[in-house]
Formats: C-alpha cells, structure tokens, sequence
C-alpha cells in the first residue's frame, strides 16, 4: 500500500487534491485525511459544474441543508421567529391580551393572525423553521457517524517522507536494530492495553532511490474528540426528542386545598390544567387527597422577623382501590404518588364567611382563599354572592389579615404571619355581579364595571371590619357578613407528571460529556521512521503533527523517543546522523534520558560511523 | 474559528432553543379555558358513543345537600343525566334553567338528573338551588370522591360537564362546558330511544 508509493508520487499529489481548503506552508497530509474519507472523495466528488439535472439538484439541496453554514441560518431564524411570540400576546398563554390586541387593531390584528403571530410556536412557518433544523442535525449526523466509523477501521495515514516541515520532530541515534527501535516506540506509543492512547501501525519501508530501508510507525491519537464530538450531536438529538416527548404527555395542575378537604386527581378538580397534545385525561390515575392539617412556623425574634422557617403538610392519600397512607409535603420535598409529583406551592388563610340576605336566608357559605400578598401575610379575597333571594347580587372585596393592628385613623395592617388576631376588611358592592352570562370570570376577582359601591354619608366607601365569630351588618340593607371562628389554612399544591425527566437528565449528561471528551482530547499524530544509517548505527527519526496549535505535541513525540537508548552523545557519528533543526535543543536532554550505550558497544560503533560519514550525503532524509 | 467549535456553538445555542420553544408550546390549556380565571372551564364540544362502544356502567353514590342518601343504582333502567356545577361559575348559571326546565319535562318518562358539586358547601348549593328553582337533587363531593369514582369511565374535564347515561348506565354522551337546551334534549331523547 503506502510502501509501494514511490516518493515522487508525493510531490504530485497536493494538485490532485480536489476541493478543500489547503494551509499554505503545513504538510497537509492531516488535512486530507481528516476533511473527507480518501475512497469516497475520488469517487464522489467530480467537477459537477453545468447540467446537475433533478437528481443533482436534490443532492445540492440536501448538502446545503445538512452543512453547518445553513445549521446556523436556521438557528438564527429560529432565534428570530421567536421574538413575535415574546412581543405578541398568545393564545395559549393568554386569549384575553389577544382579543384585546385584536380589538385595539382591527386591521394589522386581522392579517397578524391570518399568518398565525398568536400561535407562534405552533405556526407552520415556525415549525418549518424547527424541524429543518432537526433534519439538518440529522443529516450532519448520520454521514459523520459513517465516516468516523470508517476512520475508526482505517490505519493511521501512512509516513511522510520528509519531517523537516512537521512542527514537532525528535530524532534518536541507537545500537538497536531499526526493528527493535520501532517495536519500543510503538509500545510507548500504544500505551497501556487496556487504555491505548495512540493506535499504531508499524510497517516496512523498502530501499529506494535516495533512502536506506526503513522500518516506519504511524501512529494516531484523538479518536475521542470526534467520537465525543458525534456523543454530543446524538445526545443533543436525544435531549431534544425526549423534551418533544414530555411536552407531548406531561401534565400539570394546580389546585388550592383548605383544611379537612381534599381534591381528586381529576382534571375537573383542578383550578388550573395543561397538558401536553398527546396527554389522555383518562390516563390520570384517580387517586385522591385530603389535607389533615397545614402547619406554618415563622421567626419571632427580630432579627428574622416573620420570615419563614417551615411549613408542613400532613395529607391523606387515597388510592384507587381504597388504601389509605398518611403522608407530609414539605417545600421541595414533593410527595410522589402514582407518578405525579405533589409540590406544596404555596399557602394562605380560606376564612368561612357567611352571608345572609335581606331576607334571612343564608346565600353564602363557604371558605374563601385569600392570596397573600406580603410577607405579614395581608391576603386579598373576593367574594361574589350571586344566589340571593331578592334584590342585588352582592360583592365583597377586601383584606384578611392575620394579625391585625388598627391604628388611629382606622387603618388596619397584619404584623404577624400566623392567625393571632385574625381581622376581615371587606368593601361592600352590589348589582350584577356578571356570572349569569355564562362568561368565565377569574374567581380571583371582581369586576366592579358594573357594581355600585356601598358609602357611607360622607362618600367615603364603607370598611367593613370582621372578627371571627362576629356577624356585621351589610350596608344598604343587603344582610349581614359573619366570619367563622376558626380560620382554616389552605395550600396551593402544584401537582406535575413529566414522564420524559429521566431521558433528559441521561442525555444532557451524555451531551456534556461528549462536549467534554471533544474540547479535552487533543488530536495528534506521530510518524517514526527507523533505519540504519551509513554510520552502521540506526537512526530513528520522528515527527508529530497536530490539528491546530498544540504545545504538548513536542512533549509527545520527545516522550515516545526517550524509551530508545541512546547511542554516546559524544561520538561523532550520531551527531552527524542526527539533523534537523529541532535536534540542538532535543539533543541534550535525550542524552541525559539515556546513558546506557557503553563500554564495548561504543568502540564498535566507532568504526561504523567512520565508514558512513563518506556516504552521508546519499541520505537525504536525514540532512534535510 | 474552527469548525468543531462552530458546531458546538450552534448546537448549544440549538439546544437552549429547543429548550424554551418546547416550553412554549405547551401553553395549551387543555380544556379550552381562559388562562388564570382559577378553574377549568368547558368549550361545549359535544360527544355521544354508540350502544356499543360505550364504556361503563356507571354507578355513584353520595350525600346530597339535605343530607339524603342518592344512589344512581336506585335508578336502574331509567336515563340517568349528570351534571357537575358550582354556584360561582358563569356557565353553570347560564345553563341551569335549560336543566330545570329539562328536568321537569322529563320527569314523566323517567329520566334522572343528579348534580355534582365539587366545590360549595351545603348554604351555597343550597342558595343556588333556590335562585334557579333546581328540582333535582346534587350530591356533594368536596372530597372529589365522587368525581374520582367516574373518571376512570368517563373523566370530567370540566366545570360544567353533563354526561347521559342510558338505560343500562353506560355512558352515551358527554357535553363539556356549557350545554344548550337543544342540544342536551336531543341527546335525552336518543337516550330515550334507544330503551323503547
């Protein structure tokens, strides 16, 4: 193969190379080899100017779509199709901005939606966008992971004939013979046997024009890079098919649960749902939950004042065939139930408020979660009484606050987390509360459009102030609000089913370490080429290529050639063997690497140096 | 710039993007409902199943809000219609004098309705029940007890769901989200059909 090419066939060789950018001024031998495996680039790639024809046109397309230039156009727009779904309201995320959005502008809004800006992430031109990129990466991939297969199989690209030019060289004189030298070197090379740093291939040169025979070793490192590099892409491809998948078949819901209630693993029973487009709601396993107790400890020193240290709930689990399990939820540490994790999220005060009407009749009884708004837990609640008996709907609106302290001029604020002082202050509205439309309203708040607010005779806006236990009459004669004597706490629990978090977490691993073996594993190569000089001793030559800058690479092939023992530095003959300009700061430490040639040995050699120095000259490999 | 390194860039930056877009697009709230309004609401798609690709039967039991005892079972043979509500929600009001009015015009040929209230306690339901004159009882579930009995059947995706059981007690048709009056009559009467 390699030994059959005569050392002409070189000089010829770079013009023939068709395609590829060529580095001036480096041996690119590395470059070839790397760029495009050899059996394919004849073949393949002819002159293909005018007339590809429909085949060829395809061909075209698909090499420009799987090429890194146009990747990162698709990555680009990519980028850039998403800046409408940030600056644009959505209709997943919110209807109620769209429709806004669309009445504010009726004629841009019209052709905005028409090319589907509402739905960005699902419209046809962005999904356009997101699945060539998923081909792109797919047909990157899958050739490289060919081609590196192969180069995996390949031997180590053959000896150069000259090392002058390689940025790395050593060379060694030894009383080895050329065989033995090479055998030495390889073994370092190679490495450990079971951890092989560098794959080897030893061969023979036959004596031709110009150049005793030699024994020569190719030897290449750096597999992994590509390997880590073509881990990485799959596992990419991997995160990204198992993110598609969980999006598809997760769930997630919310649900606000007050003491010695509960809530059923149903989507009804949730105040908020999403789910993925592949997501079955039969497939909710229906087990259900109550909530025992909620406890709540805050710091009452003054240092930490009312912050937080623990909250605890104590729930009950039911399972579908009736067992029972007592169970806590604590924050971050979710309950994990029939595949679903259970995070407590939140919590807060549901008093039990009642409402008669004008008529006596209770028309309200219910506890009502307030949402805290600050850290004293001030909690703001609505309440809508639609079923009275006669006369105006009513609506309150107002604060719960935990522990209250009502200053001078009436103004109440909470000074305390926890229920010591448990105060309501509600503002009082009738009329049409607006749930008869059949309209959605947020349950969260009260649209006061079209209520009338209840004043007192200075205009002033009735407050109501509650305690529990107390009943208070409603102004204008709309009944009478009572607030329990008990304050139930509640819990908002985040309930969430993602079936495709292990797959993520393998592949982001895999992808990290990929990225991690690609960028850590330098890439080299050594050639050594071992012969008898005219001298009578074996020369051992060896250079070192590496892709790009590499300060270790000199180190390297200095390491590989210090196993050889030297013949005495201070003979004449290797010195005159050894050439190259790397040889004068090499020289002495490989001396002082390897003293052993001596005694017998370097009387012999002396006389064989003697006679090769007339013939040096025929040896151009070694001046040179 | 190397290649490698370009790659990588590009497939990071890939991958952070997919990462968010995924995120995105499962904004899709299920059910059809308004974002944030603290409960899962209906689109009023309608679905009925042949006789036999019906799953079922369904029995439920529970405590209505006068304290009575309600059973489905009691009912055997007879076109049962369930319906899940709150006095809070806008739709559920807006439906509640079609049902009235269902429920007493079929009283005679002995179709069944039942409510489902998983959220109010008894004064509530109770003030509801009078504001629309409701003449069918309602079972209370703030345990979600009954609701998880019936979702391995048929799940109740909604506030309100009604859902038409036939003679037999499997399940006909589901309505989620506000019914019509039209619509649920014609579904009674298939019902009805069906058993003569």
């Amino acid at each position: 193969m390699a030994d059959e090419r005569r050392p002409d066939a070189e000089v010829a060789d770079p013009p023939s190379r068709r395609g590829g950018y060529v580095p001036h001024g480096i041996d690119d031998e590395f470059a070839e080899a790397a760029g495009a495996p050899s059996g394919r680039d004849a073949g393949g790639r002819g002159p293909n100017a005018p007339g590809i024809g429909a085949v060829g046109m395809l061909r075209w397309m698909w090499r420009q779509l799987t090429s890194m230039r146009v990747a990162l156009m698709l990555l680009m727009l990519l980028a850039v199709a998403a800046v409408p779904g940030s600056v644009l309201p959505q209709r997943g995320q919110d209807p109620g901005a769209v429709t806004e959005y669309l009445g504010d502008h009726p004629d841009l809004g019209e052709w905005l939606d028409r090319l589907g800006f509402f739905d960005v992430y699902t419209s046809v031109w962005f999904s356009a966008i997101y699945l060539l990129l998923f081909v792109s990466l797919v047909g990157c991939i899958v050739p490289r992971t060919g081609a590196h297969w192969r180069a995996l199989r390949a031997r180590p690209p053959r000896v150069p004939s000259r090392f002058g030019r390689f940025p790395a060289q050593a060379g060694v004189t030894t009383d080895l013979a050329p065989e033995d030298a090479v055998g030495l070197v390889a073994a370092r090379l190679r490495g450990p046997r079971h951890l092989p740093t560098f794959r080897v291939d030893r061969r023979a040169e036959p004596e031709r024009a110009g150049r005793a025979a030699a024994r020569t070793i190719s030897a290449e490192r750096g597999y992994l890079r590509e390997s880590g590099n073509l881990l990485f892409h799959l596992a990419l491809l991997g995160l990204l098919v198992s993110v598609a998948m969980g999006q598809m078949l997760h769930y997630r819901g919310q649900a606000i649960v007050t003491e010695d209630r509960g809530f059923a693993n149903a989507v009804v029973d949730y105040d908020t749902f999403e789910k993925g487009a592949w997501f079955q709601a039969s497939s909710l396993v229906p087990f259900s939950m109550t909530l025992d107790a909620f406890d709540s400890e805050f710091a009452s020193d003054t240092v930490a004042f009312a912050q937080a240290r623990d909250f605890t709930a104590h729930v009950t689990v039911t399972e579908p065939d009736g067992s029972r399990r007592a169970e806590q939820i604590k924050v971050n540490h979710p309950l994990v139930t029939d595949g679903a994790k259970i995070y407590l999220q939140g919590n807060g005060f549901a008093p039990e408020i009642t409402v008669t009407d004008a008529d006596g009749e209770i028309a309200f009884s219910q506890r009502v979660p307030f949402l805290p708004e600050d850290q004293m837990y001030t909690s703001r609640g609505v309440v809508k009484v639609p079923d009275v008996s006669g006369g105006d709907q009513i609506g309150l609106v107002g604060y719960f606050l935990p522990t209250a302290v009502v200053d001078d001029d009436g103004n109440a604020r909470s000074t305390f987390p926890q229920p010591l002082e448990p105060l309501l202050v509600l503002e009082v509205y009738r009329g049409d509360l607006g749930l008869d439309e059949g309209v959605p309203r947020n349950v969260y708040q009260l649209d006061t459009a079209s209520l009338t607010p209840s004043v007192d005779e200075t205009g002033e806006r009735v407050k109501l102030l509650v305690r529990p236990g107390e009943a208070v009459e409603l102004p204008d004669g709309l009944g009478t609000v009572a607030l329990g004597e008990e304050v139930p706490r509640y819990v908002a629990l985040d309930l969430r089913h993602d079936p495709s978090l292990g797959f993520v977490l393998t592949f982001a691993l895999l992808a990290l370490g990929g990225l991690a073996l690609s960028l850590f594993t330098p890439r080299r190569r050594v050639w050594v080429r071992a012969f008898v000089s005219d001298s009578g001793a074996t020369v051992v030559e060896a250079a070192g290529l590496a892709r790009g800058d590499d300060a270790g690479l000199q180190g390297e092939v200095d390491r590989a050639m210090a196993v050889l023992p030297v013949r005495d530095a201070a003979e004449p003959g290797p010195e005159r063997a050894s050439a190259g300009p790397e040889r004068a700061s090499a020289g002495p430490e490989r001396a002082s690497a390897g003293p052993e040639p001596a005694g017998s040995g370097a009387g012999g050699t002396e006389s064989e140096a003697g006679r090769n120095t007339g013939s040096s000259a025929r040896n151009e490999t070694t001046k040179d | 710039m190397t290649g490698t390194a370009r790659r990588l860039a590009a497939a990071l930056l890939a991958a952070g993007c997919a990462a968010t877009l995924a995120a995105c697009t499962a904004a899709d709230s299920g059910a059809g409902d308004v974002a944030g309004q603290g409960y899962v609401s209906g689109d009023g798609s309608v679905q009925s199943w042949d006789v036999g690709d019906r799953r079922g039967p369904v029995s439920i039991a529970g405590t209505d809000f006068t304290g009575a005892e309600r059973d489905t079972a009691d009912w055997a043979g007879d076109v049962v219609v369930l319906n899940t509500w709150y006095a809070g929600c806008p739709p559920c009001r807006a439906e509640a004098p079609a049902l009235t009015d269902l429920a007493t015009a079929y009283q005679d040929d002995g179709v069944r309705f039942l409510g489902i209230n998983t959220e109010d306690d008894a004064a509530t339901a109770l003030a509801f029940e009078r504001t629309f004159d409701t003449p069918y009882p309602s079972l209370e579930d703030r345990d979600g007890r009954v609701v998880a009995d019936l979702s391995g059947v048929v799940p109740l995706q909604a506030v309100p769901t009604t859902v038409v059981l036939d003679a037999e007690g499997m399940v006909a048709a589901r309505v989620i989200g506000e019914v019509e009056r039209p619509t649920l009559e014609s579904l009674i009467d298939d019902a009805l059909a069906e058993d003569a």
